[in-house]
């Protein structure tokens, strides 16, 4: 391990040379790219459209063509058949998954409580109320408990319920 | 797991939810109906749908000790924010001891109200 010189000395002007470099980095973009992207191409035009437009979904698909187009004029030869596939898929599937996702916060609201068809263990179509409850039916529930001793565990419960309809 | 609760007999419309090891309630024999006829302790059992003014509905369900070991059954009952609608015998089985694979059967019986005015 080496020592300091005691006392400290001055480092000599010119010692260290503090000129940033060549901004290399420029080069082998220009090199790469070439004016394609230059501001005269519009290609902070380019980017701040692709910025605003990510910033808001129902525009995104839009915006995207949008933006597509531009890089398709600025690089010739660019083709983007993925883009509207992408974009119809992601539509298709919000467009199908939404009124179940409606229907799923209604009900972790409480502001309507699932078919009765859809509740577990229930006989889809069994003739018992399967689907929606008709206007003016209620819903009636109980629960049995049952407490023991001789074996561990809490206990027990068992919910019972029934749809009461409209005559 | 020391009992379980299955439909005992009667409707084909139990419906099960979770099960867990615990005592099993079951819904009636014969009655089919319950997919997998798994035991109602800790899930729902569902009356088939009736109507205001409907004659009561009753359901049997055996009560299965399902342990290696005996159980005593210390008290049972059935609680409902509209008590005067549901009924049970499941009473009856206060302090009866159950051993390794004994059954019971207790009955759930549900009165519809008259039709709102």
């Amino acid at each position: 391990m080496g020592s300091l010189p005691n006392p400290l000395q001055t480092i000599p002007d010119g010692a260290v040379d503090l000129d940033f470099p060549a901004p290399q980095y420029e080069n082998d973009f220009d090199t790469i790219v070439g004016n394609a992207a230059t501001d005269s191409d519009g290609f902070d035009d380019l980017f701040n459209t692709a910025s605003t437009i990510t910033t808001e979904y129902p525009n995104f698909a839009a915006g995207l063509d949008i933006a597509i187009d531009l890089f398709d004029s600025a690089l010739p030869g660019l083709d983007t058949p993925w883009e509207q596939d992408f974009a119809d898929t992601i539509t298709d599937a919000i467009t199908q998954g939404d009124p179940d996702f409606e229907q799923f916060a209604t009900d972790m609201t409480g502001n309507s409580p699932p078919p009765a068809g859809t509740q577990p263990g229930n006989p889809a179509g069994g003739g018992t109320g399967g689907g929606t409850p008709p206007a003016g039916a209620i819903e009636y529930t109980g629960q049995v408990s049952i407490a023991y001793t001789g074996a561990q565990g809490s206990p027990l419960t068992m919910n019972v319920q029934i749809e009461v309809d409209p005559a | 797991m020391s009992f379980a609760i299955t439909p005992a007999t009667k409707t084909p419309a139990a419906k099960t939810a979770a099960a867990g090891p615990k005592p099993a309630v079951q819904p009636p024999k014969g009655g089919g109906g319950s997919p997998g006829g798994g035991n109602l302790l800790g899930g729902t059992y569902t009356f088939p749908n009736t109507t205001f003014g409907a004659a009561p509905s009753s359901e049997l369900f055996q009560l299965q000790n399902t342990s290696s070991a005996a159980v005593r059954l210390t008290s049972a009952g059935l609680s409902s924010p509209t008590p005067q609608l549901w009924s049970t015998d499941i009473s009856n089985l206060d302090g009866q001891l159950f051993q390794p694979g004994d059954t019971a059967t207790f009955t759930v019986t549900f009165t519809p109200p008259a039709p709102p005015s």
